[in-house]
Parts: C-alpha cells; sequence; structure tokens
C-alpha cells in the first residue's frame, strides 16, 4: 500500500472510530445526544426507556355528519412493521400524525371531515399478561380498564389545531402537585370556536357566513398559525 | 490439508510476536493483509436478513418513501425540517426496486463494490424518510456495516466477482484487514454504548425495567418473556451479566477462548432477545456481522475438517474450473442491463398492484366507520388513576433475594415466615398501603399498613404465622385509598408434633 494511500486510509480509521468514540463519550456524559440527526448513528439508546403502561393510538376523523372514521389504519393497507401493531402506533412524539392523517384523507373517499382526533389509549402492562400468568398473580378475573386522552386535534390537511399533553404525564404532576391542578379538558370544551371551526374545512368560509377572523400568515391557508383559545395548564 | 498461515497475518497484537511497539503493534492489526473470508461472510449474510426486510417494504415503497405518501423523516423528530429530499412516488419505488436487486447481488457477490455502495446510500437514504416502520437501530447497524463493506474488497472470495476474475489455480488475493477490524470495532462500541445506557436506567439493574419490557406488546409475540416476569430474580442475574458482557466484549472479543466465549454469549444474547422480547430482524442482523470475527486460520480449520471428512467419505474434491473471457465479458455487461429491466418492471408491477386502490374499478377506498358507542368514551373526561391499577401484584414466599420475593407459595406451615410483597406501578403518589389478614369468614385478623414512597416501586409485609392462627384458608388483602384492590388466599397448615416440641419461637406478633 503506497503512504499516500495509507495516510488516507488512516485518516478514514481515526474518522471512523473518532465519531463512535464521540458518540459513546456524549451518550456517556449526556451530551449532545439530540443535536443532530446524525447522532442516532453513533449513541446506541437501545431501551432506554421503559412504562409500566401500554399505549395505543386512534385515529379517528369526525365527518360533518357527526359520524366517526377510523384513519389509521388506512383501509388500503395490512402492514405491520415490527409485530402485529400498524405503522402509526411506531410513532411515541406524535411527530408525524399529521402526515399521515392528510395521506389518507387525500386517498381515500369519505364526506367532508371537520376534525380528526388523536386519541391515545392507555392501560396497565399487567393487563397484557396472559390468562395462565395472570392466574399466578392474581386470584381475581382480569378486567382491563383503559384510560383515553385526546392528544390532538388535526385538521383534515394535516395541520395541527392542539395538542394536550400525554395522561401519564397529568398523573405525574397530579401526584406530586401540592394544590389541586385545573381540572382536565373534558371534550365537551373540546370543541372550537365557531371562526376556528370554519377554518378547518377546505372551502370558502363566507358561504357559511362566518369569514375567518384569526390572521393569516401568508401561508395560503385560512388555518390559523395559533391557536387563539388558551390552551390548558396542564392535562 | 492445512493451510500454511502466517501467526501474525490477521492476528490481535501481542500474539507470539514479542518486543514490538504500540505503534507497529496498531499497524499490523489495521494493516496485517489477509484474505477476506470474514467480510464475505458478511457480505453474504447481512444483504438477505436485509432482503426480507425490504422486501416486505417494497409494495409500500409509495406511501413510506415518497411524497405522494405518509413519509415519517427522522430529522424531523430532531427539529431538522426537509434535510433530505423525498422523492415522488415513481422515483422512490425505482429506489426500493434497486435496493432489492443491489441487496441479491451484493449477496452473490456480483459488481460487489457498486452493489454495496447502491445498497447504503439507497438503504441509509430510505430509512431515514421512514422513521415510524423502517428506521431503527438495527438499520442504523445495517448502515454502518454495508458502509464499511463498500469501502472493503468483501467480493475478492466465495463471490460471482471472484469466479469471473481469477484463473484456475490462482491463490485468493490479500488485503489489508482495517475494514474488518473497523467492522469488528465497530460491534464492540455498539455493546459498550448499550451498556451505557443500562447504567443511566437506575432501574435497569433492580429488573423493573426488564420486568415490564417482558410485558410490553409491542413486537412479535413473546410467550416465554411474559412467563419470565414470574421470575424477577432471575431477570435481574440477566440484567446483571447482560450489562457486564457487553462492556468486556470489546477488551475479549480477539481471540483465544475469549472470543468464543464473547461471541456464543452474544449468539445467546440475541435468541434471548427473539425469545423474551419478540424481535425478530435485530437478532439477525447483528449476529450476521458477527462473521466479522471469522478470519484466514477459522477457515484453514473449517477447510482441513472438510477435507478429513470428504477423504474419509471416500469422495474427491474437483478443483473449480474457470470460465471463457467471452462469457465474463458477457456476465459483466449483462448487469446494468438487469438493473434497467428490474426496475422497468418494478415499476409496472407497482403500478399495477396499485396499493391505495386508487384505480380499483369501484374507486377508491371508503373510510372504515366507527361505531358511536366506541368513540364516545374515548371523549370523555379520562380521570385519575383508579386505585386498582397503582398496584401490580401481590406475592407471596418466603424469602426475599435482591428486594423480590422468591420461593413463590400460596400454602403454608405454623412457624413459617410469609413475605407478602405489594409491588406497585408508577406513577404513582406516596401513598399508604394496608396488607391484613383476613380469616375465611373475611374477618379482619390484622391490620398492618406502609407508607411508599412514590420513588419505591415495592412494599414488603412480614408475617410471622405462628400457632395462634389455627390451620385453614386465609387472605392477605391489599388496600389503598380506602379500597381493597387485591387479595390472595393462603393456606395454612399444621407443622408436625416433632417440629412443635423443638419449636423455641416466642408469640410474636402476626406481622410488622
Amino acid at each position: 500500500m503506497g503512504a499516500i494511500k495509507r495516510w488516507l486510509v488512516s485518516l478514514v480509521i481515526g474518522s471512523y472510530l473518532g465519531s463512535l468514540g464521540y458518540g459513546i463519550a456524549c451518550h456517556a456524559l449526556d451530551f449532545n445526544t439530540s443535536a443532530h440527526p446524525s447522532m442516532y448513528f453513533v449513541v446506541w439508546d437501545m431501551f432506554c426507556g421503559w412504562s409500566a403502561y401500554s399505549n395505543r393510538l386512534h385515529l379517528v376523523a369526525e365527518g360533518e355528519s357527526g359520524r366517526y372514521y377510523q384513519v389509521a389504519p388506512a383501509p388500503w393497507t395490512s402492514f405491520h412493521p415490527y409485530g402485529n401493531l400498524p405503522r402509526h402506533q411506531y410513532d411515541p412524539f406524535l411527530n408525524h400524525t399529521g402526515t399521515v392523517i392528510r395521506n389518507c384523507l387525500e386517498k381515500t373517499r369519505h364526506e367532508p371531515i371537520q376534525r380528526v382526533l388523536v386519541i391515545e389509549e392507555v392501560w396497565a402492562k399487567k393487563y397484557n399478561l396472559p390468562d395462565p400468568i395472570w392466574s399466578r398473580f392474581f386470584d381475581g378475573p382480569r378486567e382491563r380498564h383503559s384510560y383515553f386522552q385526546v392528544r390532538q386535534v388535526v385538521a383534515p390537511d394535516g395541520k395541527l389545531v392542539r395538542k394536550f399533553s400525554p395522561w401519564l404525564s397529568r398523573q405525574s404532576d397530579l401526584f406530586v402537585s401540592v394544590r389541586p391542578l385545573p381540572s382536565f379538558l373534558d371534550s365537551d370544551s373540546m370543541k372550537l370556536s365557531p371562526a376556528l371551526q370554519t377554518t378547518t374545512r377546505p372551502f370558502d368560509p363566507s358561504a357559511v357566513g362566518l369569514p375567518a377572523t384569526v390572521e393569516r400568515k401568508g401561508s395560503g391557508t385560512l388555518f390559523p398559525p395559533v391557536d387563539p383559545q388558551p390552551a390548558p395548564l396542564a392535562q | 490439508m492445512a493451510a500454511n498461515i502466517p501467526v501474525s497475518v490477521s492476528e490481535p497484537p501481542g500474539s507470539g510476536s514479542g518486543g514490538r511497539g504500540l505503534r507497529a503493534s496498531i499497524r499490523d492489526f489495521f494493516f496485517a493483509e489477509e484474505v477476506p473470508y470474514g467480510l464475505a461472510l458478511v457480505r453474504i449474510m447481512l444483504p438477505l436478513v436485509l432482503l426480507y426486510v425490504m422486501l416486505r417494504r417494497w409494495a409500500y415503497a409509495r406511501e413510506f418513501y415518497s411524497s405522494d405518501g405518509a413519509t415519517a423523516p427522522l430529522a424531523d423528530d430532531y427539529g431538522f425540517r426537509n434535510m433530505l429530499p423525498v422523492p415522488s412516488g415513481t422515483v422512490a419505488v425505482i429506489m426500493v426496486t434497486l435496493l432489492v436487486i443491489l441487496l441479491v447481488t451484493l449477496a452473490i457477490g456480483w459488481r460487489t463494490r457498486i452493489s454495496a455502495i447502491g445498497c447504503f446510500v439507497i438503504y441509509t437514504h430510505l430509512n431515514m424518510l421512514d422513521c415510524l416502520s423502517s428506521f431503527t437501530k438495527y438499520s442504523v447497524i445495517a448502515s454502518h456495516v454495508l458502509l464499511l463493506l463498500s469501502l472493503s474488497h468483501c467480493g475478492a472470495v466465495w463471490s460471482v466477482d471472484a469466479w469471473l476474475s481469477r484463473e484456475p489455480g490462482q491463490p485468493p488475493p490479500r488485503f489489508a484487514a482495517w475494514q474488518r477490524r473497523l467492522m469488528q470495532l465497530l460491534i464492540g462500541a455498539i455493546y459498550f454504548g448499550a451498556a451505557f445506557t443500562k447504567i443511566h436506567t437506575p432501574t435497569f439493574f433492580s429488573g423493573d425495567q426488564l420486568r415490564f419490557w417482558l410485558m410490553t406488546h409491542i413486537n412479535h409475540e413473546h410467550p416465554w418473556g411474559e412467563y419470565l416476569t414470574l421470575y424477577p430474580v432471575v431477570v435481574m442475574l440477566f440484567a446483571y451479566l447482560c450489562v457486564v458482557w457487553e462492556i468486556l466484549f470489546v477488551f475479549l472479543a480477539w481471540r483465544g477462548h475469549g472470543r468464543w466465549i464473547m461471541l456464543t454469549m452474544g449468539a445467546m444474547f440475541h435468541l434471548g432477545t427473539r425469545v423474551f422480547i419478540g424481535l425478530y430482524v435485530f437478532p439477525f442482523v447483528t449476529t450476521s456481522i458477527y462473521w466479522a470475527f471469522v478470519n484466514e486460520r477459522d477457515v484453514a480449520n473449517w477447510k482441513a475438517r472438510l477435507a478429513r471428512f470428504r477423504s474419509s467419505d471416500g469422495s474427491k474434491h474437483r478443483a473449480g474450473q474457470g470460465i471463457s473471457r467471452l462469457w465474463q465479458r458477457r456476465v459483466s455487461r449483462a448487469f446494468p442491463a438487469m438493473l434497467l429491466i428490474a426496475i422497468v418492471l418494478g415499476v409496472e408491477l407497482e403500478y399495477r398492484l396499485d396499493s391505495y386502490g386508487i384505480r380499483r374499478p369501484e374507486g377508491p377506498h371508503e373510510l372504515v366507520e366507527l361505531d358511536p358507542a366506541q368513540v364516545e368514551p374515548m371523549l370523555q373526561p379520562a380521570g385519575t388513576v383508579r386505585p386498582v391499577d397503582l398496584v401490580h401484584s401481590l406475592e407471596t414466599g418466603t424469602m426475599l433475594v435482591g428486594g423480590h420475593v422468591v420461593r413463590h407459595k400460596s400454602s403454608f406451615k405454623q412457624g413459617d415466615k410469609l413475605f407478602a410483597q405489594c409491588t406497585v406501578i408508577p406513577p404513582h403518589p406516596d401513598m399508604v398501603i394496608e396488607c391484613n389478614l383476613h380469616d375465611a369468614d373475611d374477618r379482619v385478623l390484622d391490620r398492618v399498613n406502609q407508607v411508599v414512597r412514590r420513588e419505591a416501586f415495592r412494599a414488603n409485609f412480614l408475617y410471622v404465622l405462628h400457632d395462634a392462627l389455627a390451620p385453614g384458608e386465609y387472605a392477605l388483602v391489599v388496600r389503598c385509598f380506602g379500597k381493597e384492590v387485591m387479595r390472595r388466599r393462603i393456606t395454612l397448615t399444621a407443622h408436625s408434633d416433632a417440629e412443635q416440641s423443638a419449636d423455641e419461637l416466642e408469640s410474636a406478633p402476626v406481622a410488622n
């Protein structure tokens, strides 16, 4: 191997090992681990967290007629990437629900959709135990109870309207809060203001006599960039 | 007949040639020449695993990887929007089709370097566009390995390229070992980093994290994992073994007994993730790159054993025959033509499959309507967690090990010590938990409570079942926030007269 080639190879070796070492050092010191997507290639944080609760996402579209529709999994697919769950269940931070919703609504036939609710279902993992194991732990029957929490309200075009904290985070806050926290926002108070309601629909708001009053930010859409209603303090 | 392999080649530094400096050892470690058997094995195994992964996703290329679908770029999660270009639907189909073909050509070693580079670029790009259903840590590991393969001469042996280029009787070529070394160090770095993850998780060593992972249903089914939750001490032992192995791997996996011990433990560890957690692809990806630890001496030993077996079998090995130069040229030129044909066929097939169902005779799919009775409960206020969901289990046994009750039993003798362990589910508040003893008629015989702080996972209650308790059926009842949340039946039997006469226990309180 010529000298120049050996120097180049040494540079490659040093760079590669240096990047691996940087990743390990950052991970050990909890520094810059989320600074850039490239860190995902050098930080080995498999199984870094855990929860005693299982959760599932329900993407429910509400039509103008008041009917509800399943948005995910989409009607054309039954793909399970890693087990028995569809793709949208592997979105822990709910960063991609808007894209999934938009794509499904674009590719399907349906009545005009008013809004899409992203609902989280949570239950204690002990209810996942199969019957033989359950009977070793417990004497009584299994009665799984799920807790539901609306996490996001999304417009039909995939834009996020409102978002709420996870149910589990809310419970953690309640457990340590000295003073009572504001009550949890229920479904009634989740109704949008009339002005906002018009902006969630992809048609001319003047047709219903309610011109949109929110300020347009030049995005070409009537949809407000910021929800004028005050967000709840905690969920 | 064993091949005559120099000792210093492809062996770690310090193995039999003493008196060299560190610089020379490092130079030999990376640049000693060898026949790239180990890389060839990785080149064959890893693409086959990735082929399974990508074939499953080929029909969904438009949905997962294109602007005509629902991409989920990893960069978005990091706050870097539009970092990578998102291809159109047809281009995404072309890319996935190309990737599938290149994985096959890489596995068989045809135009190996081009195949490896193509696989690395396309596989990494597409995976970064879909962090929901494509990109995980095994994809990251595969990308690393594909990069190293593309820098290597992994197609020099056991490949179509080798068959085309080599003359009969010509020995296999030798190259510097640095790519294989980097692959080995990558494996060590992965395990070392994973150990830090576990060290950062306090509940890993108490067994709680693993125990709840065994009950998690986001991967494939794993009934053995659920069964293992009955034995938290075993889970805890596995946790410690795992961390020790991960830390020691990069230091011991190079030669001698350490090599085969570390690799065997690794294979068992990954088999364990398959059996107990339900991971399917990750174990195959990681064990496929274990072949990077194969060196020339191993291959020579295998060949020697194979030769002995064939000699004893009476069969004779025929030397390979070369092919004519005409056919060599024809096969080489077939590569781009083959890619082009595959792309055209792939695009046409995907169009005809119509994954979205838009071109169906009856039109696009309709949204599935949900029963309002199913939806309305979802829209009700979630409320706070029920007391019964604050408690995971009540286990009874006779001993505590590592904070977990062991020797589980529900039938005890008079004089036994009963450990009742109430495991709680986080998050929970600071609370008072009662574990009361009831008789067969549900009368409270003893009331005991403990304060369980919010950071605690377990509350232990010790009952000494002295002979003031008559043999019969009893129940341990757990209460919190004024409600009964759990009940376990126990049976108390009399101990023999011989034991009673030797018994010097005072009539101690029933429980602490």
